[in-house]
C-alpha cells in the first residue's frame, strides 16, 4: 500500500471516528492494529500519529465550528465531512484497483464494528465512500451484514459459507462441517472481485496461514490460504471456494477404475485389482514404494497404458476404448520438464495456447497466457528464456509452475501429474502444491503420484491410494485415517491418532515403515523377508475398505476443445520449432556453416593440377571428381542425420504431453520434417555452391542441389526415426556410423559391385539387393550419371556415343563371343567328341539369339534367326550351326557396319568443331571444363577384367554400362545394371537421374510412413519383449534347476 | 529368368585366351607368337583361304615388307588344325625374283622356319597359300634375329 | 536387310507401351482404380516429359543407322591395303639400330605426354597413335621402362577413343607396369597391339584409320632416325638406313592414295609429295644373285647373294630432315 493511499485511509479513518462520539479507545486499537499488519514499528508509530493529528485537527475545528455547549448530540453528517469523503475517494478511486477499494471498505466496516458504533453519521461517510468505489448495493448489504452480524443464523445468505460442527437448520449459506470446531468461522465472497473474507466467533485458536485469529476481526481470505483448527482436518481455500463454484459451469467428472491390472508384454504384472472411484473437485495422492507402480498406475490411469484387465472409466465412457471422447479432457503433467528451453516463459505458454484454442485471435491469446501467467505467478519473468534445468534462468518451482501452466491452460477435467515436488525445495514443493490445490477449486479433479511428501503436502489430499510392491492396492481412503489404519493394524499404540495432536503434523513415513517393515532375527538384525506381504495387506484392506461405487447420471462431457485445423497445427508447430532453433544461435551458426566449411575442406583439398609444369586448374584432368560426387552424398547423409537425429528424442516429453490434446501426430511431424528440410535446402545450396565453385563443376549446381537435398532429406526423416525411437541421445549417436557405413560401403564408389561377396548379390548383372536399399547408391548413381551424361561436352555427343558403344560391344565382343560357343561345337564334332555342346551353352546360345531376335535394333536390321528353337539338344546339328554362323556373320557385318557409320559421324561432327583453330580452341574449353576424364572411365568401367561375363546361361555385358540401357523392360523391372543411364519404367525409359531422384524421394516417404506409425520403436519394443520373455524363461528354468537341487539337498 | 538369381556358376570369359586347340582366329596368333623363341616379333598375318575350285588359280595372299641388309629374319608359320590345308610361304624380292620357299617340292616336305639373313634391303612380297589348294587357315610370323 | 525409313522407329517406339497394355495387361488396367489410372497417368505424362528432350538426340541417332551394304570398291580398298600396310616398317627396327648404333637417347625427340589432350578427332588420333606407338618402342628398346607408363597410358586412351581399346586393355598394361619385365615383353606386347589393331582396323573396314597409324609410325620413325646427334661412322649407318625409306615412301603414298578424296588425307599426300622430292636424290642400286638354300637343325638358311647400295649425302639427310621435321610438327600439334 502506497504512503499516498495510506493517508488517505487513515484520513477516511479519521473522517468516521470523529463522527458524533468521537474516537473511542476500541476504534484506535483497531487503526493501531490495522497499521501494525501493513507497517513496521517505526511507520505504525508515525502513521499513527497521522491518524491522530487527522482526529485533533477535526476536533479543533468542531470545537470552533460548534457550540461547546451541546455535546453529545447526534447529528448528521456534515456535508464538510462528505464532501472531504468524496474526496478522499475519488483519490482512492485514481490508484486503486476495485479488489483493494473493496478491501478498503471491508476495513472501514470494521473500523465502526469494532466499537459496535453504527451511528447514522458513520454509516453515511461508508455510505458515501462505497458510492464513490462503484459497489453494488447488493454487495454493500452483503458486506455490512457480514460485519455487523455475529451468528450464522444471521448472516444467512448465497454469498457466505459457514464452517460449524452442524448445519443450521434453512440454510442459505454454503456449509462445511468441522465436528471439533468451537463457534463457526464465516467466509464471505464478494462475487464482483471475487475475494473472500472470513471472520471467527468462537474461541478455539484458529490460524489462519500460521497466524492466529482474532475474533473480532476480518480477514482476507486470499488465494492459497489455510485454515488450521487444533483437532481435524485444515480446511483449504480451495475447499471453500469449491463451495462456492460447485454449481458453476464446471462440468462434473465421475472417474471409475473397475479391477485394473497390467501385464507387461515380458511377462511381469505391474498392477493389479485397482479399484477407485472420485469426482470433480478432488486431488487423490498415488503413493507407494520405489516400484510399487505409482506411475504405471498413473499411466493406465491416464490412458498412456492399455491395462491388460478390468476398465478406467470417464462419466461411464470407457477411457481406452472410446480414447477420442475423453482424451481432450485429460491433462497430463510429467515428472520431466515439458519447456522448449530457447524459448521465454511466455512463448513456452503461448505455443501451447495456440495449439489448444482455434477460435480465439492473437489478442485473446495473449489475454489468456498472461491471465495464466498471473494466476501462476510467472507474470514477472515471462520475459525470461527458459532455459535447460543446467543453466537455469529461472528457479525449479518456477519451471514447475510453468510446465503446470502449459498444461492448465487448456483447463482439462481431469489432471495426471506425476512427482511434481521432485527436486524442489520444500517451499517451491508447497507452493507448487497449493497451486494444485487451487485447481481443484475449479472442480478438477487431480491425481498426483507423489513421493514422501511432508506433513503439510500429505494433509492436503483428499484421498490416497497406497500401491505395494507388485501393482497392489492395499489402501485407498482419507490420508489421514490412512495412518490410523495402518497403525492399528500394526497395533501400534495410539493408533486411534492420525496426527501429532498438538502440532497436527502427520507423519506418512508412518506408513510406509509400518508397510514394509522387516523380520528382525535373534541377533536384532532386520532380515530381507518381510512381516506383511503385499498380498496380506490387500487381504486386509479387502475386509476392511470397500470403494463405494456408485452408478450415477453422468454429467455429458464436452466436446474434445476446438483444436486447431491440421494446417494450422502445422504452422503452429512450425513457427514454434523455427523460433526456438532462431533463438538457438550456437545451433544455427554450426548448423549453416557445417555444409560449407565441409565443401570447402573437401574440395580445397582435392583440387589440385595434374599437369606438373602447368599452373592452370583443368576440371578434365581432375582425378577426384568421382570421390567428390561420393563424398556428396556421403556427406549430404551425414548432415542430414546429425541435423534431426535428436529432433524428436528431445521433444519426446513435450509429444508425449501433446498426445493428450489430440494433436495431429502428422502436423507435427510435417512442420518438424519442413524445418529440417529448410535447413537441409540450405545446407545443400551452400555445400554445393562452394564445391562445385572450387572444383569447377560447372553447368550442375541444380542437379547437385537436388540430389544433396534429396539425399539430406530422407537422411532427415530417418535421423527422426532414430530419433523417436530410442531413448537415449548416446544411443542415437552410436547409431549414425549404423546408418553411414554400409551406405558407404554399398555406394558403389568404394568398392565395385563386381567385387563384393557373391552371397549378397555381387558380380550380378544388376546392381546387388542390398545395395537397392542404400540410398546412397541411388544418389551417387544419379551424380555420376548426371554428370557424365548431361554436362555440356558429352551431352553433343552422348546418344551417338550410347550406340557407337553398343555396336562396338556387339561387334567386337557379343557375336565374337556367341561364334565362339558355335565354332567349339563344329570343331568338337569333327573331332568325334560324344557331346560337342553341353546343355548349358545350348541355353546360353539360345537365350542370348533370342535375345538378339527381340533387340531393338532387330527392327532395323530384320536379321532374324528364324530356327531358334532348333537350338536344344534334340534339334541341335551341325546345320543348324552353320546357319547359327552365317546369321552371326551377317549380323556382326550389320553391326560392323553402323558402329563405322556412328563412328565415322561423330568424328565428322568433331572435325567440323575443330576446324579453325578459335573452334578448336572453343572446342577444348568446353571439354576441359565440363568433361572429366577419371569420371568417365569410371563411368565406362574401362577397369573391368572384362567387357563381359557369362552369369549362368546369359552374357553380361560389363563395358560401357553408362551407354547400356536397361535390357530387361518387363513393366516391373525397375532394377538395372549400375550406372544405366536410363530406367525401366513400365517397360519405357526414364532418365536415370530422375528415376533416382525419385526412388530416394520414395524412401523418404517409406521412412515418412514407419516414422508416422512409430514403425522403429515398436519393432524394438516387440524385439526387447520377445528377449524379456526369453530371459523369463530361462530364469524360470535356472529355478527349476535350483529347486531340485535345494531338494536334492535336503533329501 | 529366375535362373538369373539361381546361378549356376560364374564363369569369367576369356575372350582371347589360348585354347588348346589351334582354332582360326586369334587364338592361332599366340599360339604362334609363342614360338618366336628369342627373336624379336615384327610382323604377323593371318591367312584364310577356301578350297581351289576347279579351273582358277590357286588362292594365295601376299604381304608386302621391307626387309633390310645386314638384318636376319626368321619367318614361320602355323596352321589351325581345324582345317586341312598346310601353309606355303614364299618370299620374292622387289624384282619379283624368288628368294626361298617353306616347301621342298623334290622332298615334299615342309619346313617350318626360315631363316633369312638379307644381303639386299628392299620391300619384299611374302606370298602364303595352302599345298594342294585345300581349304586352310594359318599365321604367318616375320621376327628379326639379333 | 530392307532400308528403314527415317522416323518410323520414333513412332514405334511412341506407341510400345500400347500393345502390352492390349494384350495382358488389359484385364488389369480395366480394374485398375480411377485413382490409380491418374497416378499412372501423371507418371507417364512425367516420363514422357523427360525422356522427350532425350529423344530428339536419340532419334537423330537412330537415324544413322541404315542396312547399309558394304560398297564393293571399299573392300577392295582394305584388301589392298591389307597386303600393303605391312611394307611400312616396323619402328623397332629403326630403334634398335639406333640403339645398337650407340645414339644416346633423347626424351626430347618424343612427342610430349600432355599433347594427347589436344588431339579431338579420329585423324588426329590416329596420326598420333601411330606416334606414340613409335615413341613407346623407341624408350623400350633404350629400356626406360618407368617413363613408359604415361605413354602407354597415352596410347590406350588414343585406342580407347578409336574405339580399339581391346588391344591396349587396362589389365594387360597394370600386369606391365606392376613389374619391370623384360623390354621384350612390353615391346611385344606394345608391337604385336599395334599389328592385332591395324589387322583388326582393315577387317572392320576402317583402314584409313590403321593407314594413318601406321603413317605416324613412320614418320615418328623417321623424325628420330633423322633428329639423333651422331657421328660417323654411325651416322653413315643411319643414312643408309634413312635412303632405304625411299620404296617405304611409294608404298606410303600408294596407301594414302587409296583415300584421296578424304581432305585430310590430301594433306598427307602432299606433304609426302614434298619429301619424295628429296627423296627422289637418293639413288639405290642393285645387285641381284641368286640365293642359295641350306637346311640346318630343321629351319632353311638363305645365303642371300643379292647387294643393295644406298647413294645418299648430308645435304639430302639435313633436307629429308627438315622436311619430316616439318611434317612431324604438323602431326602432332
Amino acid at each position: 500500500m502506497s504512503e499516498e493511499i495510506l493517508k488517505a485511509l487513515m484520513q477516511l479513518f479519521a473522517i468516521i471516528a470523529k463522527q458524533d462520539v468521537g474516537l473511542s479507545e476500541n476504534e484506535r486499537a483497531f487503526v493501531h492494529n490495522f497499521l501494525r499488519l501493513q507497517l513496521n514499528e517505526s511507520s505504525v508509530k508515525e502513521y499513527l500519529a497521522l491518524f491522530d493529528s487527522f482526529i485533533d485537527s477535526e476536533k479543533d475545528k468542531e470545537k470552533k465550528d460548534e457550540n461547546p455547549d451541546k455535546p453529545q448530540k447526534p447529528r448528521l453528517t456534515s456535508v464538510k465531512d462528505s464532501v472531504k469523503t468524496l474526496g478522499i475517494a475519488k483519490k482512492i478511486n485514481k490508484t486503486l484497483t476495485q479488489k483493494q477499494k473493496v478491501v478498503v471498505l471491508v476495513r472501514l466496516f470494521e473500523l465502526v464494528n469494532s466499537d459496535k458504533n453504527f451511528t447514522p453519521q458513520r454509516m453515511a461517510i461508508i455510505d458515501t465512500a462505497a458510492d464513490v468505489f462503484n459497489i453494488s448495493k447488493e454487495e454493500y448489504n452483503a458486506i455490512s451484514s457480514f460485519v455487523v452480524n455475529e451468528t450464522p443464523d444471521e448472516i444467512n445468505f448465497a454469498d457466505t459459507l459457514i464452517i460449524n460442527a452442524r448445519e443450521i437448520e434453512d440454510n442459505k449459506s454454503h456449509f462445511i462441517q468441522s465436528q471439533q470446531l468451537d463457534g463457526s468461522i464465516i467466509i464471505l465472497r464478494v462475487n464482483s472481485v471475487d475475494l473472500y473474507f472470513l471472520k471467527y466467533t468462537g474461541k478455539s485458536e484458529i490460524l489462519l496461514n500460521g497466524l492466529p485469529i482474532n475474533s473480532q476481526r476480518i480477514y482476507l481470505f486470499a488465494n492459497g490460504s489455510v485454515i488450521k483448527q487444533p483437532k481435524g482436518k485444515p480446511i483449504f481455500f480451495t475447499d471453500v471456494a469449491a463451495k462456492f463454484l460447485s454449481d458453476s459451469s464446471a462440468i462434473h467428472v465421475v472417474f471409475q477404475a473397475d479391477n485394473v491390472g497390467l501385464t507387461f508384454p515380458n511377462g511381469h504384472v505391474g498392477l493389479r485389482d485397482i479399484n477407485l472411484q472420485e469426482y470433480s473437485g478432488k486431488m487423490v495422492a498415488i503413493m507407494g514404494g520405489s516400484g510399487a507402480g505409482k506411475t504405471t498406475l498413473l499411466n493406465v490411469l491416464s490412458g498412456i497404458d492399455a491395462p491388460s484387465q478390468g476398465n478406467v472409466n470417464i462419466n461411464g465412457i470407457n477411457l481406452h476404448q472410446k480414447t477420442e471422447l475423453v482424451k481432450g479432457i485429460i491433462g497430463y503433467i510429467p515428472q520431466d520438464d515439458l519447456l522448449i528451453e530457447e524459448l521465454t516463459v511466455y512463448e513456452n505458454l503461448y505455443y501451447s495456447t495456440k495449439l489448444v484454442y482455434r477460435d480465439l485471435n492473437e489478442q485473446e491469446i495473449d489475454e489468456k497466457v498472461n491471465k495464466v501467467l498471473t494466476s501462476l505467478g510467472l507474470f514477472y519473468i515471462k520475459d525470461l528464456k527458459v532455459g535447460s534445468p543446467l543453466n537455469k534462468k529461472i528457479s525449479g518451482g518456477q519451471r514447475k509452475r510453468l510446465n503446470i501452466g502449459l498444461e492448465l491452460i487448456r483447463e482439462p477435467a481431469v489432471l495426471f501429474v506425476d512427482e511434481p515436488t521432485s527436486g524442489l525445495s520444500s517451499r517451491d514443493s508447497e507452493n507448487v502444491m497449493e497451486l494444485l490445490r487451487e485447481l481443484t477449486v475449479r472442480g478438477k479433479l487431480i491425481f498426483v503420484v507423489i513421493h514422501q511428501p511432508s506433513s503439510e503436502i500429505y494433509k492436503m489430499f483428499d484421498n490416497v491410494i497406497i500401491l505395494d510392491e507388485g501393482g497392489h492396492q492395499i489402501y485407498y481412503g482419507n490420508p489421514v485415517e490412512a495412518v490410523i489404519y495402518f497403525k492399528t493394524i500394526d497395533n501400534q499404540i495410539n493408533s486411534d491418532v492420525g496426527e501429532c495432536p498438538r502440532c497436527g503434523n502427520v507423519n506418512p513415513e508412518t506408513i510406509f515403515s509400518i508397510i514394509e517393515s522387516r523380520i528382525v532375527d535373534e541377533y536384532g538384525r532386520s532380515t530381507g523377508t518381510r512381516k506383511v506381504l503385499p498380498r496380506e495387506w490387500v487381504g486386509h484392506y479387502r475386509e476392511k475398505i470397500v470403494v463405494d461405487k456408485k452408478s450415477e447420471q453422468y454429467d455429458k462431457l464436452p466436446n474434445a476443445f476446438l483444436k486447431p485445423n491440421w494446417f494450422k497445427q502445422l504452422k503452429i508447430f512450425f513457427q514454434r520449432d523455427l523460433f526456438s532453433k532462431l533463438a538457438n544461435t550456437q545451433y544455427m551458426v554450426l548448423n549453416m556453416l557445417e555444409a560449407p566449411i565441409l565443401a570447402f575442406l573437401l574440395a580445397y583439398v582435392i583440387r589440385y593440377i595434374d599437369d606438373p609444369t602447368s599452373n592452370i586448374y583443368i576440371f578434365r584432368d581432375n582425378e577426384n571428381i568421382m570421390p567428390y560426387l561420393f563424398m556428396c552424398t556421403i556427406v549430404a547423409l551425414f548432415v542430414g542425420l546429425i541435423v534431426s537425429a535428436e529432433e524428436i528424442y528431445k521433444d519426446r516429453k513435450i509429444l508425449k504431453r501433446e498426445s493428450f490434446l489430440n494433436l495431429s501426430r502428422s502436423s507435427y511431424l510435417c512442420s518438424k520434417i519442413s524445418i529440417l528440410f529448410m535447413i537441409s535446402a540450405i545446407q545443400a545450396v551452400l555445400f554445393v555452391w562452394v564445391g562445385n565453385s572450387i572444383l569447377g563443376v560447372k553447368g550442375m549446381y541444380f542437379e547437385y542441389w537436388l540430389i544433396f537435398f534429396s539425399l539430406a532429406a530422407l537422411a532427415n526423416v530417418l535421423g527422426l526415426n532414430i530419433s523417436s525411437a530410442f531413448n537415449s541421445a548416446v544411443t542415437i549417436y552410436i547409431l549414425i556410423p549404423f546408418l553411414i557405413i554400409p551406405q558407404m560401403v554399398l555406394t558403389g564408389a568404394m568398392f565395385s559391385f563386381d567385387k563384393i561377396n557373391r552371397s549378397i548379390g555381387g558380380g550380378r548383372e544388376k546392381v546387388p539387393i542390398i545395395a537397392e536399399v542404400m540410398p546412397s547408391r541411388w544418389a551417387f548413381e544419379a551424380l555420376i550419371v548426371n554428370q557424365f551424361v548431361n554436362n555440356e561436352y558429352e551431352k553433343q555427343f552422348y546418344e551417338l556415343r550410347k550406340l557407337e558403344s553398343v555396336f562396338n560391344y556387339k561387334n567386337v565382343y557379343y557375336i565374337q563371343e556367341l561364334r565362339r560357343y558355335v565354332e567349339n561345337y563344329k570343331s568338337r564334332v569333327l573331332a568325334g567328341h560324344e557331346e560337342p555342346i553341353s546343355t548349358d551353352n545350348l541355353e546360353l546360345l539360345y537365350n542370348e539369339l533370342r535375345k538378339e531376335n527381340h533387340s531393338e535394333y532387330a527392327k532395323f536390321h530384320n536379321i532374324i534367326f528364324e530356327d531358334i528353337d532348333k537350338i536344344n539338344t534334340e534339334d541341335f546339328t551341325m546345320a543348324v550351326a552353320d546357319d547359327i554362323l552365317r546369321y552371326l556373320v551377317r549380323l556382326q557385318d550389320y553391326y560392323r557396319e553402323n558402329f563405322n557409320r556412328i563412328h565415322d559421324n561423330i568424328d565428322n561432327r568433331v572435325t567440323q568443331m575443330v576446324s579453325t583453330p578459335e573452334k578448336r580452341e572453343q572446342y577444348q574449353q568446353v571439354y576441359n571444363d565440363y568433361f572429366n576424364d577419371y569420371l568417365s572411365k569410371f563411368a565406362k568401367n574401362v577397369m573391368a577384367p572384362l567387357p563381359l561375363v557369362r552369369l549362368g546361361n546369359n552374357l553380361v555385358q560389363k563395358l560401357d554400362p553408362i551407354y547400356l540401357d536397361p535390357q530387361d523392360r518387363r513393366t516391373f523391372s525397375f532394377r538395372t545394371h549400375f550406372l544405366a543411364p536410363n530406367k525401366n519404367v513400365l517397360g519405357n525409359l526414364f532418365p536415370t537421374f530422375y528415376f533416382n531422384v525419385m526412388v530416394i524421394w520414395f524412401f523418404t516417404v517409406m521412412a515418412y510412413i514407419a516414422l508416422y506409425y512409430n514403425a522403429l520403436s515398436k519393432m524394438l519394443t516387440f524385439l526387447e519383449n520377445t528377449s524379456g520373455k526369453l530371459k523369463n524363461k530361462f530364469s524360470e528354468n535356472a529355478f527349476k534347476i535350483k529347486g531340485i537341487k535345494l531338494r536334492k539337498k535336503k533329501t | 529368368m529366375k535362373k538369373y538369381f539361381i546361378l549356376t556358376g560364374l564363369i569369367f570369359v576369356m575372350l582371347f585366351a589360348n585354347k588348346s586347340q589351334a582354332q582360326c582366329g586369334d587364338g592361332l596368333f599366340d599360339i604362334c607368337h609363342s614360338k618366336l623363341d628369342d627373336a624379336r616379333f615384327l610382323k604377323s598375318w593371318a591367312i584364310q583361304l577356301e578350297n581351289q575350285r576347279s579351273g582358277e588359280p590357286l588362292p594365295q595372299v601376299s604381304f608386302k615388307m621391307p626387309l633390310t641388309s645386314g638384318n636376319t629374319y626368321k619367318i614361320f608359320a602355323c596352321n589351325a588344325e581345324e582345317l586341312p590345308g598346310k601353309v606355303i610361304i614364299s618370299i620374292r624380292n622387289q624384282n619379283d625374283d624368288l628368294v626361298v620357299t617353306s616347301y621342298m617340292v623334290e622332298q615334299r616336305r615342309h619346313i617350318p622356319v626360315i631363316m633369312f639373313p638379307v644381303g639386299m634391303s628392299g620391300i619384299y612380297t611374302f606370298s602364303f597359300y595352302f599345298e594342294d589348294g585345300k581349304e586352310g587357315c594359318a599365321v604367318g610370323v616375320v621376327s628379326s634375329v639379333n | 536387310m530392307p532400308l528403314k525409313l527415317k522416323g518410323l522407329n520414333f513412332v514405334r517406339k511412341k506407341h510400345k507401351i500400347q500393345p502390352q497394355l492390349t494384350d495382358t495387361n488389359a484385364q488389369n488396367f480395366r480394374t485398375m482404380k480411377k485413382e490409380r489410372l491418374l497416378i499412372l497417368s501423371i507418371a507417364m505424362f512425367f516420363s514422357y516429359a523427360i525422356t522427350s528432350c532425350q529423344q530428339g538426340q536419340r532419334q537423330e541417332a537412330t537415324d544413322l543407322l541404315s542396312d547399309s551394304l558394304v560398297a564393293s570398291d571399299v573392300r577392295l580398298d582394305d584388301r589392298m591395303v591389307g597386303e600393303m600396310i605391312s611394307s611400312i616398317p616396323n619402328p623397332v627396327e629403326m630403334s634398335s639400330l639406333l640403339q645398337k648404333s650407340g645414339v644416346v637417347y633423347s626424351q626430347e625427340l618424343l612427342n610430349p605426354v600432355n599433347n594427347v589432350n589436344n588431339y579431338n578427332t579420329n585423324f588426329k588420333r590416329a596420326l598420333n597413335l601411330g606416334v606414340y606407338g613409335t615413341d613407346l618402342v623407341y624408350m623400350n628398346i633404350y629400356d626406360r621402362t618407368v617413363a613408359t607408363l604415361r605413354y602407354l597410358s597415352n596410347v590406350r586412351d588414343l585406342a580407347s577413343d578409336l574405339r580399339v581399346e581391346q588391344f591396349f586393355d587396362y589389365e594387360t598394361l597394370n600386369r606391365l607396369s606392376e613389374s619391370a619385365r623384360s623390354i621384350d615383353s612390353v615391346l611385344f606386347i606394345t608391337n604385336s597391339g599395334f599389328d592385332r589393331m591395324s589387322r583388326y582396323l582393315i577387317d572392320q573396314g576402317r583402314s584409313n584409320i590403321a593407314v594413318l597409324i601406321s603413317y605416324g609410325t613412320w614418320i615418328e620413325s623417321l623424325y628420330i632416325a633423322t633428329n639423333v646427334q651422331t657421328v660417323p661412322p654411325n651416322r653413315d649407318l643411319i643414312n643408309i638406313r634413312i635412303g632405304e625409306q625411299k620404296k617405304v615412301l611409294d608404298n606410303m603414298l600408294l596407301l594414302l592414295h587409296t583415300y584421296r578424296r578424304d581432305p585430310n588425307f590430301v594433306g598427307l599426300i602432299e606433304d609426302l609429295m614434298e619429301l619424295k622430292a628429296e627423296f627422289d636424290k637418293v639413288t639405290i642400286s642393285y645387285v641381284y644373285a641368286e640365293p642359295t638354300m641350306k637346311e640346318i637343325d630343321g629351319m632353311i638358311v638363305v645365303v642371300d647373294n643379292s647387294r643393295s647400295e644406298v647413294n645418299i649425302s648430308e645435304e639430302i639427310v639435313q633436307a629429308i630432315a627438315d622436311k619430316v621435321s616439318y611434317i612431324r610438327g604438323k602431326i602432332i600439334g
